[in-house]
């Protein structure tokens, strides 16, 4: 399969239309993605989502082709979603407690918790109910499956920051989960 | 989640022209222009720092302390307003600029201000006093 910064490389050179190859690949990753960290209803992801796929076609000359799309794509949705909670003016702090997401992903970080598989629903509420600089980095890592150096791309953050807010992201949680038992 | 409809509803846009790509020199452009903006303020703030240095240096604030209220009204009179003023103005630029880069959510206005702000006062406080 053609790599993602080849598709790239022929929109750049006049292939607009090949920008379905790159919406198909990244709709549902990015909905997934924003779904989890703003937390609100799927009409108002779809925004996000639609906002940030418009934005990433903007831009798309900005983009180094010798570097990573995805980390590309997933900051800008990065921004348009704080640019949502900006405009919205909903406390990033911690969000209304749906159920119908972090549906997956949750395995390795139920692993490293070392809880029970049974107690699934409680990690939901514990990572949605994360300050939104540790929630984002456990949904890149766990959710996303994005590893240190993409995390520190799509954040802006050293990779030695990325480790250290993971690391406290997992106390914290083990501190909810604890808490909740 | 309708993956038709955004897909379909972008691709139309793009055809009829409605959102386009923005020109790559644009993005050259902003590239220098953010480089050539860090080397001046950088510049800015190196001959700001180094005014008031050579005012510290030459009149010392602990001596002119022993000469009392003349003592400080030689003080505020030569002090120079204008390095400090010029110290202010690229600071304010480049807090700006900082705010810009990176997460902006991570550094509210109050906190970038503050931060920048202490530290402008501890350096010209180091430089008074101890240069």
């Amino acid at each position: 399969m053609i790599s993602d910064e080849d598709v790239v490389e022929l929109i750049q050179k006049g292939d607009r239309e090949k920008f379905g190859e790159i919406i198909k690949r990244y709709q549902g990753k990015l909905f997934g993605y924003i779904k989890n960290l703003i937390n609100q209803n799927n009409m108002e992801v779809e925004d996000v989502v639609e906002d940030s796929l418009v934005s990433a076609y903007e831009n798309l000359n900005g983009f180094d082709t010798s570097k990573k799309f995805s980390s590309w794509i997933y900051r800008i949705a990065h921004n348009k979603a704080v640019d949502y909670f900006k405009k919205k003016k909903i406390k990033k702090e911690s969000l209304e407690d749906r159920d119908e997401i972090l549906e997956t992903g949750k395995e390795k970080l139920i692993e490293e918790l070392e809880i029970e598989k049974e107690r699934k629903m409680a990690v939901n509420k514990a990572v949605k109910n994360l300050e939104l600089k540790y929630r984002e980095v456990v949904l890149l890592y766990y959710f996303e499956e994005k590893n240190y150096e993409e995390i520190s791309d799509i954040l802006h953050i050293s990779i030695g920051n990325v480790g250290v807010l993971l690391y406290r992201a997992k106390e914290k949680l083990k501190i909810l989960l604890n808490n909740k038992r | 989640m309708k993956k038709k409809k955004i897909e379909g509803q972008i691709l139309k846009k793009i055809k009829s022209g409605e959102i386009q790509m923005k020109p790559r020199w644009k993005f050259v452009v902003k590239m220098w222009e953010e480089r050539a903006l860090w080397l001046v303020l950088i510049l800015a703030v190196v001959l700001s720092i180094s005014g008031i240095a050579y005012f510290a240096d030459k009149y010392s604030p602990r001596e002119l302390v022993e000469y009392g209220s003349i003592g400080f009204q030689v003080f505020y009179e030569d002090f120079p307003y204008y390095w400090l003023f010029g110290a202010i103005i690229f600071w304010i630029m480049s807090v700006k600029m900082w705010s810009r880069l990176g997460n902006n959510y991570r550094k509210t206005t109050t906190k970038v201000f503050l931060f920048g702000g202490l530290l402008l006062v501890v350096i010209i406080a180091l430089i008074l006093f101890l240069g």
